[in-house]
């Protein structure tokens, strides 16, 4: 991995407008309006689990649609620098994997970044709004959840573009790109009102959202919707792991491959997307 | 060495190609001549990896385009799309290729202070007007100690001051100069350089680039004719003496008006 290109990796997207407007700040107005939403809610409140739990809802939902926002601007990412790095990679010291071993490492950083932010703004919001420490239950299963979450969003970009790139769909790159935002509005937004069954364990974004709000309320996983939370299935968190892991095992090969199939989209081509 | 096509086909895989079965060699210094769409930039991408190449061989020195991975200090260029990695200001973008390249950042910022350009460093390169971006792709691929530095329309959307000053850069780099330009107005001041025609994605030539202002184009093929060029299926030459001479056409997108009216 090129160090220089991960300092850059990261000062480009830390600077990025898109990346402020989408997953933080439109995630911070989610998270107010879950503040705002406790006055009609009261009595629902009486123990600090519930309030944990309330806290840790609105956090997994708007960490989950705040890195998918993220792995748009990725997804753009993959787009541009596979026009660069043809260039690069015959006539530079940056080669293919140091590039993409950078775009990894460095989204997994802005992740952390992003997850961090939110999970200040949560923990401060809900702590004073609820008048508790709401503190997470488990920290270190939070991070590693919020990590292997940026892994796999990172590997579902990286598909996803590249089987774009490789089948020369040019014109529907655009909306490629905002697939993983997509997903992860709309199944992190229905997982909080709709039980979706065994699609939390089949899905990778709910099972994200699974671990995440597990790890901060330190309930155990079950199948059902956040407001109906103990009406559901209990199942192990190792379930969850394992979708996670297969998804990004899965959606790796298929990049990979999908890198080999393509060769070279003209760029002319590219810049109709 | 020279950067040399050995009948190249190469454009875009829906059928468009641009170059057909072209054999040419790319000796620096060497300035490209061709009417916009001739197959100049085409020509450069092909190089640089960026046009696929469906037919033929493209070598640089030793290397084969096609096999070659990981290779600093050999191909620089001002094409903006090589400059696509990250959205960051001139002054980052200049520091990260030239570390990955190879290239001298402090060569980087004298030229910068030639130009007066200090003001745009901590700009973005899609925030910049068309000519202060060109100002400063031509600076970033002039401040690598590459042995080819490609530069594609380098006086492009420039102010007469600013051409000035760029041609008096690339001259002192000439040895490792290739460029192309439909602009005329710099021949004579190439001395010493050779010179390629570019019409319809054929290459004519090599001539010496002073020599090419005083020729004419007349229709037909002239036994006197310094180069035969053909364009659609008709055949013209360039000869001395007689007809519109290259140095009264400000740039070559004026040959098929030329053209039109013989």
């Amino acid at each position: 991995m090129s160090k220089l290109f991960l300092k850059y990796y990261l000062k480009s997207e830390l600077r990025s407008k898109y990346l402020w407007g989408w997953s933080i700040a439109f995630m911070v107005f989610w998270l107010i309006l879950g503040v705002a939403a406790i006055s009609q809610k009261a009595a629902f409140f009486s123990t600090l689990e519930a309030k944990l739990s309330y806290a840790a809802s609105w956090y997994s939902t708007v960490v989950i649609v705040g890195l998918g926002s993220a792995a748009v601007g990725l997804s753009y990412e993959f787009v541009y620098s596979s026009i660069a790095a043809r260039y690069l990679t015959k006539y530079s010291r940056l080669t293919s994997s140091k590039l993409y071993a950078g775009l990894l490492v460095g989204f997994i950083i802005v992740c952390i970044i992003v997850a961090a932010i939110l999970f200040t703004i949560t923990y401060l919001l809900y702590s004073w709004r609820l008048g508790a420490n709401l503190l997470p239950a488990n920290p270190p299963g939070l991070i590693a959840a919020t990590i292997a979450t940026g892994i796999m969003l990172y590997t579902f970009a990286a598909t996803i573009m590249y089987a774009m790139i490789a089948l020369r769909k040019t014109g529907m790159m655009y909306f490629a790109a905002y697939l993983p935002m997509i997903l992860a509005l709309g199944l992190g937004i229905t997982q909080v009102y709709v039980n979706l069954g065994w699609v939390i364990v089949a899905s990778p974004f709910n099972a994200a959202e699974t671990l995440l709000y597990c790890y901060y309320s330190g309930v155990e996983p079950r199948l059902a919707s956040f407001i109906h939370y103990e009406s559901g299935q209990v199942i192990s968190p190792i379930l969850l792991w394992c979708s996670l892991l297969a998804w990004t095992a899965g959606l790796s090969l298929l990049a990979i491959l999908f890198l080999r199939l393509q060769k070279g989209v003209g760029v002319e081509e590219l810049r109709l997307f | 060495m020279p950067i040399v096509f050995r009948n190249v086909t190469a454009g875009y895989r829906r059928g468009i190609t641009i170059l057909r079965e072209l054999s040419c060699e790319l000796t620096p210094p060497l300035v490209i001549l061709g009417p916009n769409g001739a197959g100049k930039t085409t020509l450069f991408r092909t190089v640089l990896g960026l046009t696929p190449l469906l037919q033929g061989e493209v070598r640089i020195d030793e290397y084969d385009v096609n096999r070659i991975n990981g290779v600093p200090g050999l191909v620089a260029t001002n094409l903006e799309e090589v400059y696509t990695l990250l959205k960051l200001p001139i002054k980052d973008l200049a520091r990260l290729y030239l570390e990955l390249v190879g290239g001298s950042y402090e060569k980087f910022l004298d030229l910068v202070d030639r130009f007066n350009f200090r003001d745009r460093l901590n700009r973005d390169v899609f925030s910049l007007s068309a000519g202060e971006k060109r100002i400063a792709l031509n600076l970033i691929a002039l401040a690598t100690s590459c042995r080819y530095v490609l530069l594609d329309e380098p006086f492009e959307n420039l102010d007469p001051r600013m051409r000035a000053r760029v041609l008096e850069v690339i001259l002192k780099e000439a040895r490792r100069i290739i460029m192309n330009t439909h602009a005329t107005w710099l021949l004579r001041k190439l001395d010493g350089w050779k010179a390629l025609l570019m019409i319809q994605g054929r290459v004519y030539g090599p001539i010496d680039a002073t020599r090419l202002p005083d020729l004419s184009i007349v229709k037909g093929r002239r036994s006197d004719a310094e180069l035969t060029i053909r364009v659609d299926d008709e055949y013209y030459s360039l000869v001395s003496g007689e007809g519109l001479r290259i140095s009264e056409m400000d740039s070559l997108d004026r040959l098929y008006e030329v053209m039109a009216g013989e």
